[in-house]
């Protein structure tokens, strides 16, 4: 059972809290070695109250995540990448996979399903317009849609294997690229209707509830409303990424 | 005769004009997390939220669709039933009421 609002921790254990996208999230760790994954993200408070703190059976129940032979503290850390991406839901917040950089003062969220390029992606952002962009986060970050409709990409702890990603930021999404690998390089933007499944399936709150699938819905139909979405076909290299910056360079320019 | 119920935990998503059967953690035990079905489906869905028998389902979707022959609609809706039922969307239970 997940533990939410209103739970106090034992004496000796200490509750952290986590910035996301102006939200604050206070933690207590179940395995205390979790605590030094998060690193600089989290900032430890005087609060005897948390939001979030998973059971072990929480914890097992993604086991699936990882491997078999995971320490525990990752397990948690991951863990609460789901729980934490549920509890945002009610707020019009998610966790979502993929990644996204600040370029042109606009966030620009690449995803697809692992294994698709997204990381070569990033990194061919980062050798063509260097220092122009700055890394949001390099696996799930976080989305929202604010009340005046505008959404959001903003940093999270849970940056991937090769932990891109920096604290605190927050930008307007300038577009998503949806990415699929594929014999040639193409883009192309998609109409809202498309969009629906690949992104749906890219949210990562894993629901349990239908209460948290209504939101899931609310939330993806808000984000397509406001939000451009090209799908990229390509072969991962240097002029794929250069065909993707030319295009939204174009769209950022065009008047409107 | 037997009664279709839809599975709990199986919600119909609305999103841009298209339509998802999401299942949440218990329904997903039997049947896949999301599918993507067409706005008709997306319609019977409704009406099977509401109840309606295959007969009501067809006349319903004769009016929303202006289609004359109702044989070609109940075959279709039948079909759509099975695929559901093999999904583990639906569930039918058997009636002893008749």
């Amino acid at each position: 059972m997940l533990l939410y609002k209103g739970g106090f921790t034992q004496m000796e254990e200490k509750v952290y809290s986590l910035n996301l996208d102006g939200y604050t999230l206070r933690y207590s760790f179940l395995v205390p070695k979790t605590r030094r994954i998060f690193g600089n993200y989290l900032t430890e408070c005087n609060d005897t109250e948390y939001d979030i703190r998973l059971s072990r059976d929480f914890m097992e129940e993604f086991r699936w995540l990882v491997t078999e032979d995971t320490a525990d503290e990752y397990l948690e850390y991951h863990a609460l990448m789901i729980a934490t991406a549920r509890f945002l839901l009610p707020a019009d917040r998610t966790l979502i996979h993929g990644v996204s950089f600040l370029w042109k003062d606009m966030a620009w969220l690449i995803t697809a399903p692992s294994g698709s390029g997204k990381t070569t992606q990033l990194k061919n952002w980062q050798e063509i317009v260097g220092d122009d962009m700055t890394v949001i986060n390099g696996d799930k970050p976080v989305i929202s849609c604010r009340d005046e409709g505008i959404v959001y990409m903003s940093s999270s702890p849970w940056m991937g294997k090769e932990w891109y990603g920096n604290c605190n930021i927050s930008a307007k999404l300038g577009g998503i690229i949806l990415l699929e690998q594929g014999d040639h390089n193409e883009i192309k933007r998609l109409c809202s209707k498309d969009a629906v499944l690949p992104l749906f399936l890219e949210l990562l709150s894993y629901p349990d509830n239908t209460d948290q699938i209504h939101m899931m819905g609310r939330l993806l139909g808000r984000i397509l409303e406001h939000t451009p979405v090209w799908k990229l076909t390509n072969l991962g290299n240097l002029d794929s990424t250069e065909l993707t910056k030319e295009t939204i360079l174009k769209y950022v320019e065009a008047p409107r | 005769m037997n009664r279709m119920r839809i599975r709990d935990g199986v919600v119909l998503l609305e999103i841009q004009g298209t339509y998802l059967l999401v299942a949440d953690k218990e329904a997903r035990k039997v049947c896949r997390y999301v599918r993507e079905v067409s706005e008709t489906a997306g319609f019977l869905w409704k009406c099977m939220e509401q109840g309606m028998t295959v007969e009501e389902m067809t006349s319903r979707l004769m009016m929303e669709y202006d289609i004359e022959d109702s044989s070609v609609p109940e075959e279709d809706i039948q079909l759509f039933i099975e695929q559901l039922q093999e999904s583990g969307y639906l569930t039918v239970e058997e009636r002893d009421d008749f």
